[in-house]
């Protein structure tokens, strides 16, 4: 005997196939899309841990048609490399820490381009995010302005990084200088956000009455609140503004929300091996832009200073103490074999992106994707000539396919005021040190 | 003091004193080292205090409240210090949420981990909301609300549509039937009262022609759920049948013509004749009544009428939930909700399903409030009664009062000493108690580090998810000793047993317990007290090495909370990298010789050097990983010469920065705040009770609670916007 819900809460229960199945056909695109209008422009961040083995990811040569490098190697056996930019001499000065703690630090900076404050209390400030920059200004289209993804969750005991909170070590998106934007890492629960509130088989009453009853309560809330604001300090009342900025988001989304806009296959499963976890996250990436459900991801592959065990590709050893490689030669192989692994999944996720067409045009060329780390090499610690990738065209604001060399350490910053004005949102300079857009890309 | 120390202890104070003495603090993005001197003055503008003008006032309220509470009046200290509005944190939220509904919502073990702060992550500071955490708490407030109100419904339901009623753009009416007399489709609308399987129905009847009957299909929502040839005649109509599932909600069912023919030479026509569609169900029904609705309502709606049944409900319902009495105007707010729901639906439960989703998302719920007659007053003043008990429950319990602590508040007894102490007493004897393992004995110890932890497979393939599970519970179970006073806190630093189960036993070579964990002796084994667990072994080491520095800095930090500075920029790390050219220790010694370095190692390494018995997963052992002979002995920062891990945790157990260090941690966790430099005081208080008491656990859960700290709050000044 089976108890059945008298008020259903639709969910897509899905098989336990491996991969989410991505929905091809034409006909499932969002109504409001791309026949006539030009695509929409996308942002992507996607961040790895402990720095990259730079004597085995630079191209000797610059411009087009460079020589690939062992690191580089997976992008070119994708046929991606004439869709990514390698940038060469970047900096991101305004990361270095105050003493030690370079990978909170970097990590914290790694889209703010500022000075995360050294403290592992409540007094955490940075700056706010390119992505989310971004996310102000071209959100308001989509029914989430920008989603947050990783692969590892926060180590729930402990501080972080040589006085540095685990507030910067494990986020890289940040709203407001002390707002960081937590990560979801379960590829379900992201699936469970982005679709779980889509019933394709509602009538148009049933998702009415379904959107009055949910802003009726959110505006109970939100009175609720304001109420017992008024009740409190000012610390204590700062808390609750957080929570009305939440609510309102909320109830915004709710608003306008205009029913289900492509189907989303099959909800992923929750059991899986690192490779297939960052499998499945890559998926929804692809999927929640096709879907038009965000069009600003970051994405983090590992928190700053990961210790994760790639024994699965015969690597010994925890990733952040092989960074630490003082010239070994064993362990700087070790660490080009996980900086090409790293590679693989970034080359994989590109090819899904671009083999999805958007009326005549890839779903990678309307993108940026920008490809990182928090430090330069795992040893050295340093923030100069940072290994950057950015792939796709973003509308035609970039020129892929190129090695393009940088002097004078030009602040990373640069661009993302070029990657914020390919996106249509104005920017003079961004971050700390920033001085304007970025030359040579396009 | 290094200014990066300064500018955390005065970061602390910023709430409060900082604000109060008009100082701002390190806000700005970049530190400036030159700023701390006023961190300085801060400290001691707060010790200063105790003996300055208004000492007076405010020990004499602590005085007042505490009166018989030996820790309420402490000479020297006048700052209670407050806490900030306190977001519950994901277990607080999980267990809340069962304890007022008998459900724990599955999105409660998705929502994103809390930060941490001082070690711990229930510290009012830090437990932000973000956004996504607000969506979180809206789809488990729906998740909710449906899981106590669902009721099962007692037999399928039919709904009959004749088709000629129903029509279609294809076809016309005839008589009783519906003619498709074209390829095309009779669908009904009806309505699923729950989600599973239904039995669609169609009467119908064919005309065929060019010795071919019709093809029909039954469709749902617009989709063919079967094919089937009907050859019936006008006489002798058939139902066909098929079975679906569906989603509660407006739905359709219908039936198709596939195979029309009409030959204008011939007059051959094949026409589809529907009579009715029906659609039964859900099938497979359960009849007994929800338990979380029984529970739940507080009268009959339908006896006693909807909205006097949905006001009498949530009285008693957001009471327990926001943890105090609710005034009327309060639940007024909620049925206005109620209305909206019952009214869209005709539904008692539709409207009960919103104005618990509004108290579930109301800030009174989600947050610990206390409140302040003057928020913008220092003067300390008593939390409330009903304010101290959900201190007291969040406490010991990471979840809401139960019904019996419940009662002392609303009668007010709660805040007489004996009472209180009573309610402590039975508190820590109730199995709810064991939160104070999973929470707070989990993160002072990071035995949730070790769920993350890796150790290098090929070295140790042993080392896997039962492994360390096993390991995380011996050191919970030698905990819940300590919990249960059977063995004191100084006793956790030598207890000549544990337990083990029969992964821990072959590990550690003792004998196997028949099943599950039993305490085994540790006699002649070589490992004694907390830092013989393999689970502490585990988490302070790298997957394929031992480190002296981890575990030298986890006794300093954890047991000692003398945490060592961090090293100077340029040499983070580079300690733990070698080639081994010789022993871990051997290298060590080596590196220590540089000055910069020595004054910090000094403290670390000859701790780490003491437990270099044990491997990277707690194995005793007798060579290093190199192949290196192991030398355990070492000299304390104080002279004190020892050798091995026994004598370590003799030197740790009669340490008197030990249990100074388990006051602060527990004192920490139990307010959920940093700790202020106007606790010191308190903390020297405390501790002192502790180590006369004997080192028994209870004794200092029971000097917090009737410190001032924790019966007491005060406002902030308001601070003027330039």
């Amino acid at each position: 005997m089976i108890g059945r819900y008298r008020m259903s809460r639709r969910a897509f229960v899905g098989g336990a196939g491996a991969t989410v199945a991505l929905p091809l056909l034409p006909s499932l695109w969002p109504e409001h899309a791309f026949a006539q209008a030009p695509p929409p422009l996308r942002f992507l961040a996607y961040y790895v841990p402990c720095g990259i083995h730079m004597p085995g990811w630079t191209p000797s040569a610059e411009g087009a048609g460079f020589a690939v490098t062992p690191i580089l190697q997976p992008l070119a056996d994708a046929a991606m490399l004439g869709d990514v930019l390698v940038l060469s001499g970047l900096a991101n000065a305004p990361a270095r820490p105050d003493g030690p703690g370079d990978h909170a630090s970097g990590t914290g900076s790694f889209l703010t381009c500022a000075h995360p404050f050294k403290t592992e209390g409540a007094d955490i400030a940075n700056g706010i995010s390119v992505d989310q920059v971004a996310a102000a200004a071209i959100g308001a289209d989509t029914s989430f302005a920008s989603l947050e993804l990783g692969i590892e969750g926060g180590s729930s005991a402990g501080g972080c990084d040589s006085g540095y909170s685990c507030a910067y070590s494990r986020n890289i998106a940040w709203a407001g200088v002390s707002t960081p934007l937590p990560k979801l890492t379960s590829p379900s629960t992201v699936f469970d956000r982005l679709f779980g509130g889509i019933d394709p088989m509602a009538s148009a009453a049933e998702r009415a009455r379904r959107k009055l009853f949910q802003t009726s309560v959110l505006d109970y809330v939100i009175g609720d609140t304001n109420k017992l604001a008024k009740k409190l300090g000012q610390t204590d009342a700062r808390k609750l503004d957080e929570y009305l900025t939440g609510l309102r988001e909320v109830e915004l989304r709710i608003e306008s929300d205009q029913g289900p806009m492509c189907d989303p296959g099959t909800r992923p499963p929750d059991n899986y091996d690192l490779q297939t976890h960052v499998g499945l996250m890559q998926d929804l990436m692809v999927l929640a832009f096709q879907c038009d459900a965000t069009r600003v991801i970051t994405f983090m592959l590992g928190n700053a200073a990961s210790g994760r065990s790639y024994d699965f590709i015969g690597v010994t050893g925890a990733h952040h103490e092989l960074s630490h490689h003082q010239d070994d030669a064993a362990k700087q192989a070790s660490l080009q074999t996980i900086d090409t692994w790293e590679i693989e999944q970034f080359a994989a996720l590109l090819a899904k992106l671009k083999a999805i067409d958007e009326s005549g045009t890839s779903l990678l060329d309307s993108t940026a994707a920008f490809f990182s780390s928090e430090i330069e090499d795992g040893d050295s610690h340093s923030h100069y000539n940072l290994p950057v990738l950015v792939a796709g065209k973003l509308g035609g604001a970039l020129r892929p396919g190129r090695h393009v060399r940088y002097p004078n350490d030009e602040p990373l910053a640069n661009l993302f005021t070029s990657i914020l004005r390919g996106l249509g949102v104005a920017n003079d300079k961004f971050g700390l040190d920033g001085t304007g857009p970025l030359a040579n890309l396009s | 003091m290094p200014w990066w120390k300064q500018c955390a202890s005065r970061a602390r104070m910023v709430s409060t004193l900082a604000l109060l003495l008009g100082f701002g603090g390190c806000s700005g993005l970049i530190g400036d080292p030159g700023e701390g001197s006023a961190g300085d003055r801060d400290r001691n503008a707060s010790g200063d205090q105790g003996t300055g003008p208004d000492a007076g006032v405010a020990g004499a309220d602590a005085g007042g409240l505490g009166a018989g509470s030996d820790g309420g009046l402490v000479p020297g200290a006048s700052d209670p210090g407050t806490v900030t509005l306190h977001r519950l944190n994901r277990v607080e939220y999980a267990n809340t949420v069962e304890d007022l509904t008998g459900v724990r919502p599955d999105v409660a073990a998705e929502l994103p981990s809390d930060d941490i702060g001082y070690g711990f992550d229930n510290i009012g500071d830090v437990l932000s909301v973000s956004p996504l955490l607000t969506e979180m708490y809206q789809k488990a407030a729906e998740e909710v609300a449906q899981k106590i109100l669902f009721q099962p419904i007692d037999e399928p339901v039919t709904q009959h549509l004749e088709a000629e009623v129903v029509g279609s753009d294809v076809g016309a009416a005839e008589s009783e039937f519906w003619n498709l007399y074209a390829n095309g489709s009779v669908t009904a609308e009806i309505t699923a009262a729950a989600d599973g399987p239904h039995e669609i129905l169609v009467r119908a009847w064919c005309q065929p022609a060019a010795g071919e009957f019709c093809q029909m299909t039954i469709e749902a929502n617009g989709l063919p759920v079967s094919t089937v040839e009907v050859s019936a005649d006008r006489n002798a109509p058939v139902v066909f049948m098929a079975t679906t599932d569906l989603k509660a909600g407006v739905r359709t069912a219908g039936a198709g013509f596939l195979n029309d023919f009409y030959d204008s030479m011939t007059n051959a026509d094949r026409n589809l004749y529907v009579d009715w569609i029906e659609v039964r169900g859900p099938l497979g029904l359960s009849s007994a009544p929800n338990p979380l609705r029984e529970r739940l309502l507080a009268c009959d709606p339908e006896a006693d009428g909807h909205r006097p049944c949905a006001q009498e409900t949530l009285a008693r319902f957001v009471d327990r939930a926001w943890r105090r009495p609710v005034s009327d105007l309060e639940i007024d707010g909620l049925l206005a909700l109620f209305d909206v729901g019952e009214k869209a639906l005709g539904d008692f439960d539709a409207g009960m399903a919103l104005a618990i989703q509004g108290a579930l998302l109301s800030p009174h719920f989600l947050f610990r409030v206390e409140l302040d007659a003057d928020p913008a007053s220092v003067e300390p003043h008593p939390v409330s009664p009903h304010e101290l008990a959900s201190r007291l429950s969040y406490f010991l319990w990471s979840t809401m009062p139960d019904d019996t602590l419940r009662g002392v508040a609303d009668d007010g007894s709660l805040v007489e000493p004996d009472v209180l102490r009573a309610q402590l007493l039975r508190m820590l004897k109730h199995e709810k108690a064991s939160a104070l393992v999973d929470n707070f004995a989990s993160q002072w110890l990071m035995l949730r580090v070790l769920d993350e932890h890796e150790a290098e497979y090929n070295l140790f393939p042993e080392f896997g998810d039962a492994m360390k599970a096993a390991m995380r519970k011996e050191t919970e179970l030698v905990f819940g000793e300590v919990l249960a006073g059977t063995l004191g806190l100084d006793e956790l630093m030598t207890a000549d047993h544990t337990y083990v189960d029969g992964v821990l036993a072959e590990h550690y070579g003792v004998a196997s317990p028949a099943n599950g964990f039993a305490s085994v002796s540790l006699a002649g084994t070589g490992r004694a007290g907390l830092l013989g667990h393999a689970s502490i072994l585990s988490l302070t080491s790298y997957p394929a090495r031992t480190s002296p520095v981890r575990r030298g800095k986890f006794v300093l930090e954890q047991l000692l909370c003398t945490p060592p500075k961090p090293p100077p920029p340029g040499v983070e790390g580079l300690v733990d990298e070698d080639t081994p050219s010789g022993s871990l220790r051997e290298r060590m010694e080596a590196h220590r010789k540089n000055p910069v370095c020595a004054s910090c190692h000094m403290q670390m390494d000859p701790i780490g050097f003491a437990l270099e018995g044990f491997d990277p997963i707690g194995h005793t052992r007798k060579t290093d990983t190199g192949g290196f002979a192991i030398d355990t002995s070492g000299e304390l920062p104080d002279g004190t010469m020892i050798d091995g891990a026994s004598d370590l945790a003799q030197a740790i157990r009669d340490d008197p920065r030990y249990p100074r260090c388990v006051a602060e941690k527990l004192f920490v966790y139990a307010l959920g705040r940093g700790p202020l430099g106007s606790d010191d005081a308190y903390l020297d208080a405390i501790a002192d009770r502790l180590v006369a008491s004997g080192h028994r656990f209870e004794d200092l859960v029971i000097a917090i609670v009737q410190s001032a700290p924790f019966l007491q709050r005060h406002g902030e000044p308001a601070v003027v916007s330039p």
